[in-house]
């Protein structure tokens, strides 16, 4: 066996043995009771060593117990049986933790030369820190020499000093205080307080980390450091202080007594989720240190969740408004009930509406208003086209009377009746848009395209060029200026007037960055050759210009056909890569040239211009895509009319022929697009389709076969809307009788639950 | 927290006071030394920065008041540049705790 100081102790006789092994086990109590036996029967210096451990260890086990009294009186017992090995540190620092300072002091002074260098030093320090909250004659007990004595002045001075922000006289005290002294890491503590109170944060790091976490300054360090540091830092660390560690926060901060007890009651509460009225209480209560307004905001913030706070609310602050108790209400309805926000908001917008204080509130209801539709949209989705959204148009409006400074409710607007193609109304937001925001770049972009929509070139010229000089490098204004000014020189070209037509593309040249723009009008500028009869000009320019992809031959195509050139002429006599070589599209080749035409719908002659491309289509429209390409190719060609297409392509993909989607571009194929003729056993499957998007959350094919249902609805006579459910019911199972057993079964399970009528 | 409590302005600040405000928080807390504080300052900034913003905080009462926002006052207000005979007394009593607490570690090492 090994004792604390490493020395080996000789095996004893039985009883000793059991001694030891109650030692070894942990058992020094009874340990100590065996030894003190062995010790009556045979006295020996082993034995006394061996009681001596015991009782150190006991003094241990009772120091973690908190039993420090009893704690410090094993190991006087210790002290007793052992004169080589005394553990004084361990008895001055048990000392020390028993408050008895003075004993501690005399025991240190006695016994200083038995210590270590090291444990002599954190004894000073220790003692040095006592110093400094006891009286002036307990430093007697040190000898004069000592720094604790000699230097307790100085320290307990320039502590004085901080404490009357006096820092010269602070940094002369400390200027005194050696790197030998042991309150030497109060110096930099000091220092460091000083470099945080006036926020150099880095001069008060850099101080802060000279003092070692050995050190007995270095706790009272990390509660200065919090103490002084922001509001919201404390706020944190504040609940888990200590009532010392409170207090010198308190002073350090120069809280005042009302303050301070405020704040200890406040640091207890705040651990145990405060009720409503107790935060009310607090609240109120702190009015000393806080702005009546504020108080009054943050209890009114309280009363939705605490209705019962309105009567001492307005004891305290007078009584509320009614608009106030309406909005309090409304909070109050949508924070329990969560399904229909937009519906609360709405009545209390319109209790503002007709309030007699109406003109002061003429921006909240605006703000009320947008709020809704920006809830029904979430709710619903910006493209339902359900009632409710609908009516969205008419509260966006309401709202820009009450405020016509609100940019993205003018977009919004705008956006909502493009996507209903109500295109006259799009204009008349715009030009109202125009008059509050005129250098606008999101208006002046919407305006281009809805001018362009109608038609109106000239006029979505004449926004571009105005884009275009707030904005130069802008990509879209480019695109549009290039291609409305392309217009004037497709009718030039005609006129045959090229060196007009030339110079204008040069001008262009000038102006245009956008690469895909700088393509266009390079292909324009062959075509131009091409025109005036210079071949070889035409082929060099366009052979340079076109790469080996589909798409820059869509384009060229496309320029070509806006100036009435024939392309295979052209691709003939310039000697271009033959397109029937190019036989096959991909997605993005197909979508890309899908959203030309619809771009050009009105411009292009589609005839000629499909038979050129009748492979790649062909190829694409036979070839198995997945569902997301399905939808993308499906959604364009909707657009552009071509149902034998779609048709067709889904044909091609038999395997998604059940899925909602291709349900429904089936129908659509097959009626052409026109709702109101579809029949019963479509509007059937339709419903079905519709059914299956809910379960599997498929919510862009559930808003398209809506839409359809909801143009086959508007499409209906009023009679039609008479027709009892008995006559659809008929309908539905006469249906039924031309579907397989499974299906059948299916329908009815659907149709038991109610899902059907 | 509450933004006007934070910044130290009244509910019926203009947007030029408010700025004021702003730019006068951060420079007493700039990022670089006080990110967390920083950051809380822009959040209020940018809740009540303009008209709208403040009717739609007052409004849609986007932060619910907690005892932490009154505890902010209330640390705002201390008056730290007051001399005070406390600061002496607590500061020699957490000194003190400080020896008694490192008494403890050390016996603690000890076993």
């Amino acid at each position: 066996m090994k004792n604390m100081t490493g020395k080996t102790i000789t095996l004893l006789p039985h009883a000793a043995q059991d001694a030891f092994a109650q030692f070894t086990a942990g058992n020094y109590k009874k340990a100590i009771d065996a030894y003190k036996i062995l010790l009556k029967q045979s006295p020996s210096d082993a034995l006394h060593f061996s009681l001596s451990e015991a009782y150190i260890k006991r003094a241990i086990e009772l120091n973690k117990k908190g039993m420090l009294a009893e704690a410090i009186a094993m190991w006087e017992n210790h002290s007793e049986h052992c004169t080589a090995c005394q553990h004084f540190y361990l008895h001055i620092n048990l000392l020390i933790t028993n408050n008895q300072f003075k004993k501690a002091a005399t025991a240190f002074i006695q016994h200083k030369k038995t210590l270590s260098e090291t444990q002599q030093d954190t004894l000073e320090e220790m003692f040095a820190a006592i110093s400094l909250g006891e009286k002036n004659e307990w430093s007697d007990l040190f000898p004069d020499d000592s720094l604790i004595k000699k230097h307790l002045p100085i320290a307990k001075q320039a502590l004085q000093s901080w404490s009357d922000n006096n820092n010269q006289a602070m940094e002369s005290s400390l200027s005194l205080l050696s790197y030998r002294s042991p309150y030497k890491y109060l110096k930099l503590l000091l220092k460091s307080c000083v470099h945080l109170k006036n926020n150099a944060t880095t001069d008060a790091v850099s101080m802060i980390q000279k003092i070692p976490d050995t050190s007995v300054f270095y706790t009272t360090m990390q509660t200065a450091k919090c103490a002084l540091s922001t509001p919201l830092e404390l706020i944190n660390t504040l609940p888990d202080y200590s009532p010392i560690e409170f207090n010198f926060v308190s002073a350090v901060r120069r809280f005042s007594d009302d303050q301070k007890r405020y704040l200890d009651k406040m640091r207890h509460i705040i651990k145990q989720h405060p009720t409503h009225k107790v935060m009310f209480d607090f609240i109120v209560n702190a009015q000393p240190w806080m702005q009546k307004s504020d108080a009054r905001r943050l209890s009114y913030q309280l009363l939705p969740a605490g209705t019962q706070l309105i009567k001492p609310f307005e004891k305290s602050f007078g009584p509320l408004s009614v608009e106030e108790k309406a909005h309090i209400k409304t909070l109050s309805s949508v924070n329990k009930n969560n399904s229909d926000p937009a519906n609360h908001w709405l009545e209390y917008a319109k209790m503002l509406d007709v309030s007699p204080n109406k003109n002061a509130y003429e921006k909240d209801i605006a703000i009320l208003l947008r709020h809704v539709v920006t809830t029904v949209d979430q709710t619903h989705g910006p493209q339902c086209e359900c009632q409710q959204s609908q009516n969205t148009i008419f509260l966006l409006e309401r709202s820009l009377e009450l405020d016509p400074n609100d940019k993205p409710t003018y977009l919004t607007l705008i956006q909502k009746f493009r996507k209903n193609e109500v295109i006259l109304d799009a204009q008349r937001i715009i030009d109202k848009a125009i008059r509050h925001f005129p250098n606008d770049r999101d208006i002046l972009t919407l305006a281009i395209e809805t001018k362009r929509d109608q038609g109106l070139f000239q006029d979505a010229l004449t926004y571009s060029q105005q884009l275009i000089a707030l904005d130069p490098i802008n990509p879209i204004a480019q695109l549009y200026l290039l291609e409305f000014q392309l217009m004037e020189f497709q009718v030039l070209l005609q006129k045959k007037k090229w060196l007009l037509a030339k110079d204008m593309l040069n001008a262009l040249g000038s102006m245009i960055t956008a690469p895909e723009g700088k393509l266009i009008l390079q292909i324009n500028e062959g075509i131009c050759a091409f025109s005036r009869g210079d071949t070889t000009e035409a082929k060099k320019m366009l052979n340079d210009t076109l790469d080996k992809s589909i798409l820059s031959r869509i384009k060229l195509l496309f320029e070509a056909n806006k100036c009435r050139i024939t392309f295979l002429d052209l691709e003939k006599k310039c000697d271009l890569v033959k397109t029937e070589t190019l036989s096959f599209f991909n997605t993005f080749e197909f979508v890309s040239f899908l959203k030309y035409v619809e771009k050009y719908k009105s411009r292009v002659d589609f005839k000629k211009l499909f038979s050129v491309f009748k492979n790649p289509i062909e190829a694409i429209l036979s070839s198995a895509l997945t569902l997301n390409e399905i939808t993308q190719i499906c959604l364009v060609m909707h657009k552009i009319e071509r149902y034998d297409w779609i048709k067709k392509l889904i044909a091609s993909n038999v395997r998604y022929k059940k899925t909602s989607l291709c349900v429904y571009y089936s129908v659509l194929a097959k009626l052409k697009g026109d709702a109101s003729q579809l029949s019963r056993r479509d509007y059937h499957s339709l419903i079905e389709a519709l059914q299956r998007c809910k379960f599997e959350h498929d919510d862009a094919a559930g808003v398209l076969i809506t839409r359809f249902l909801d143009a086959y609805e508007s499409s209906r006579n009023d009679d039609d809307f008479d027709d009892d459910d008995d006559a659809e019911k008929q309908a539905f199972f006469e249906m039924l009788e031309d579907l397989s057993p499974k299906e059948r079964k299916k329908l009815e399970k659907i149709f038991e639950q109610g899902g059907l009528f | 927290m509450d933004p006007y409590i934070i910044l130290n302005v009244s509910d019926s600040a203009n947007d030029e006071t408010i700025k004021a405000a702003y730019l006068e928080s951060v420079r007493h807390y700039p990022p670089e030394k006080n990110a967390l504080m920083f950051e809380c300052i822009r959040t209020a900034y940018e809740t009540i920065a303009t008209q709208q913003q403040r009717l739609k905080y007052r409004l849609f009462l986007e932060s619910k008041p907690a005892l932490d926002t009154v505890m902010f006052a209330l640390l705002k207000n201390s008056q730290s540049d007051q001399p005070n005979k406390d600061v002496t007394r607590s500061f020699s009593t957490m000194a003190v705790h400080a020896a008694i607490v490192m008494a403890k570690k050390n016996v603690e090492q000890l076993c």
